[in-house]
């Protein structure tokens, strides 16, 4: 996947984005294309036909694709979370076994909520002889419309696995129901599994190790992130376009042009420091996050870090789309320039987890060198944690 | 209780029932886009366009802080309903503090009658700041009016429109019947949010006025017309607020679903999710608080204006334009952050989109475009370190 190709493929994408919304025209072409790219085996190593890149370099790439299309670079979120926890994964055989599907595209969506009152699982592994098959509904399947395959919770007996099948078997159906203001055309709607065969060979029984744990529920939320701040970037582009076309003012006559104007300036000022404090938070976590450790006090750390950068991030870019309309009169509110689209992806997103309810965890630990029991792997489960409420984990 | 605070009660017990009626379904009207007519027509009926008016003229003679209420009120189950009256209860203010005369009588007939008045009065000309490509000019036929207006909000409902003109280079206001032949009201507003306050283009081709309905502006006369529409604006956002907190409340009451991240077993119960509502809870309070001293700022400069001390009504409209600027700056980025916060209550669902909980932010934000605050906090900046007077009428047009 070259940077000149990626960047050519961003710049005939991002016109058509607010038409794309408006219409909820979903993504499949787009999609399409960035599996022609290369970009489902971006982390990859190259030796196995992938692009080899580092974290920091994919989380560079997650922004500027979310910049142009925030849908699309949210699309992706399962897929890297997979491909993650393959990469760290000790069975070879069962790492090259991927690569090859990677290597030529396939995309991995996730389907890991159900819609109950609490966080039990209702979606179950059947055994009939050897042939396994997985039956269940899922919520908040970001990705899983356009995928090839779906990586999914289920219940062995009474043991939580992990199962990965076809996305294009029959008895696998995704549904475009995603009924959000924001994030429109990410397919976070249903999926349904009907006797799906699940091949052994992926279905992974967690060892409960709490580094790798630790480093997942920091991807969960880096990768939000990550789409933020494209997302932030975009209305920062977008905010500049309007000022410097625009030609009325307001107050008296002999007033400097919107782009001229201090007060202006400020504001714009304003977000491009959100936008790039954004950017260089998530890059930075990404940065910690790019070598798997076997310590649970090191994973633990960088997942306190991705904590702490989404406190700070969420309202900071939040507060800044929602002032950036201050730069311009009741033009800037007209649904054809949209400009309201980035505060409703970005609220979307930042609804999809619970953020300010982690501001006291941080603060537990701070004060008391402890975490809630949700942040205890292999306490209650010894397998994944449950997904908080409504997680597209 | 005075005399005028009983009124102001009383009015807003009689109209909550219809307001909570007419609250019912905003949303689906919003997200159906369906215009409310019906329910300007059962505003009209009920006496709600006449409430400042009179006795002798049908009215309630409600106070500037009783009319504000009621306008946050509305808007608290509508703020499209409470935006759209904006003119209507401007112009009712305007014609009581003009001085006797038979078109002032005729005039308060009419809202007597029941009259809606919308306006026309912004332009998306290229005109100059200060100058307006709209109109009225002298033919041997009698007077015509031509233009185009933009952000033309209410009139869609209204019986009469307030137009603002050029003739000869004087500024004028031409009080046109809207269904006149030559008037064409477009519904093509297309802001993402105050949907339906019907704020699109006017159209004005050949209208034939009547000398009576026309006007002059004059600007030696002092008005506090200015702040009188900032208030309406922010009576809206102040109201959002309100149903800011209303929302929370529901939400979290009804919320079913458990949080394996939350401090307790139900959001209900959440220390955080609390917080997070008691936080709305204030910032809804700080608005109507802004709210209510600049409507009270407001009540003063009328009753100087109607006691004609032309002395003590510079000096309270000047209060008021400062406490109008000032409101504007607290009720705006309070209620905006609070639309913002709601969410932090918790759940994905909350962004389902026939809740339509983004509709407070869209709609908030909608207003608060209508005047950017930036300019307003620079005036007062401005009148607190250099004395700069801040200014009264704000105007739009190219640099």
């Amino acid at each position: 996947m070259s940077a000149d190709d990626f960047d050519s493929f961003l710049s005939s994408i991002r016109g058509g984005a607010v038409s794309r919304e408006t219409d909820r025209r979903l993504l499949f072409d787009e999609v399409a294309e960035l599996k022609h790219l290369g970009f489902a085996a971006a982390r990859v190593p190259v030796a196995s036909g992938g692009g080899g890149l580092t974290l920091e370099q994919l989380f560079a790439r997650l922004i500027t694709l979310s910049a142009a299309d925030s849908s699309l670079g949210h699309v992706w979120r399962g897929h890297i979370l997979f491909v993650e926890a393959l990469l760290a994964s000790p069975d070879t055989a069962y790492r090259e076994h991927w690569f090859a599907r990677l290597s030529v595209g396939d995309l991995v969506g996730n389907a890991q909520s159900e819609r109950h009152a609490t966080a039990h699982l209702e979606t179950v592994l059947d055994r009939d002889g050897e042939l396994l098959t997985v039956t269940g509904t899922k919520y908040y399947t970001t990705g899983s419309i356009y995928a090839d395959w779906i990586y999914l919770s289920a219940l062995d007996g009474t043991d939580r696995v992990a199962v990965t099948v076809s996305a294009h078997d029959p008895g696998t159906r995704s549904v475009d129901d995603w009924d959000g203001f924001g994030q429109p055309l990410t397919g976070s709607g249903t999926t349904t599994f009907d006797r799906v065969p699940v091949d052994p060979r992926d279905l992974v029984v967690h060892s409960g190790d709490a580094a790798g744990w630790h480093r997942t529920g920091a991807l969960q939320q880096l990768i939000l992130l990550g789409v933020v701040a494209g997302i932030a970037q975009r209305a920062l582009e977008d905010t500049v376009d309007y000022v410097r076309a625009r030609r009325r003012t307001v107050g008296h006559a002999g007033e400097h042009l919107p782009r001229e104007d201090p007060l202006v300036q400020s504001i714009v000022g304003q977000l491009s420091s959100v936008v790039h404090t954004a950017r260089a938070l998530v890059l930075a976590s990404a940065r910690t996050l790019d070598e798997p450790t076997s310590d649970p006090d090191a994973a633990r750390s960088a997942l306190l870090e991705v904590f702490r950068v989404q406190q700070v991030v969420l309202p900071l870019v939040l507060d800044a789309l929602s002032r950036l309309f201050e730069v311009g009169g009741a033009s800037a509110v007209g649904r054809s320039t949209a400009l309201d689209r980035h505060w409703r992806n970005v609220r979307t997103i930042a609804s999809h987890n619970p953020a300010v309810q982690r501001s006291a965890a941080l603060g537990q630990f701070e004060l008391n060198g402890t975490l809630p029991e949700w942040q205890a792997p292999g306490a209650r489960h010894e397998t994944e944690p449950v997904p908080a409420d409504g997680e597209q984990a | 209780m005075s005399e005028t605070a009983t009124i102001d009660r009383d009015l807003a017990q009689r109209f909550a029932p219809l307001f909570d009626e007419l609250g019912r379904d905003a949303a689906e009207r919003e997200r159906e886009r369906r215009l409310p007519y019906a329910e300007v027509e059962a505003l009209r009926q009920a006496g709600f366009t006449r409430v400042t008016l009179p006795r002798r003229y049908g009215g309630e003679e409600a106070t500037h802080g009783g009319l504000f209420e009621l306008l946050a009120e509305l808007a608290r189950r509508d703020p499209n309903l409470a935006q759209l009256f904006r003119s209507h209860f401007s112009y009712i203010d305007r014609t009581l503090h003009a001085p006797a005369s038979a078109d002032r009588e005729a005039r308060l007939a009419r809202l007597a009658d029941g009259a809606i008045v919308g306006n026309a009065s912004h332009e998306r000309s290229t005109a100059k700041v200060g100058s307006l490509a709209t109109r009225l000019t002298e033919t041997p036929g009698g007077l015509r009016l031509n233009g185009t207006k933009f952000y033309s909000t209410g009139t869609l409902f209204a019986d009469l429109v307030g137009v603002a003109a050029e003739q000869d280079g004087e500024f004028v206001s031409v009080l046109v019947e809207t269904d006149a032949t030559g008037v064409e009201r477009i519904d093509d507003w297309t802001g993402f949010g105050q949907r339906l306050t019907g704020s699109g283009t006017t159209v004005f081709t050949e209208v034939a006025v009547d000398a009576s309905a026309v006007t002059r502006r004059e600007p030696e006369r002092p008005s506090h017309g200015g702040a009188f529409v900032q208030l309406v604006l922010l009576a809206a956002v102040t109201g959002i607020g309100r149903a800011i907190v209303d929302d929370a409340g529901v939400f979290v009451r009804t919320r079913t679903r458990t949080y394996s991240h939350g401090a307790a077993s139900t959001a209900q119960a959440d220390p955080i999710v609390q917080e997070v509502v008691g936080e709305l809870s204030a910032k809804s309070f700080a608005a109507d608080a802004a709210l209510a001293a600049a409507t009270t700022a407001l009540g003063r400069s009328s009753a100087a204006i109607l006691g004609a001390d032309p002395d003590l009504v510079q000096e309270r409209i000047a209060a008021v334009e400062i406490a109008t600027a000032r409101a504007q700056l607290v009720i705006l980025p309070a209620v905006l952050d609070a639309a913002t916060a709601l969410f932090d209550v918790g759940g994905a669902s909350a962004v389902e989109t026939h809740r339509a909980l983004d509709r407070h932010w869209r709609n908030a934000r909608t207003i608060a475009s209508h005047n950017p605050s930036r300019f307003k906090a620079r005036a007062i900046g401005d009148h607190v370190v250099n004395g700069t007077p801040v200014a009264s009428w704000w105007s739009t047009g190219e640099a």
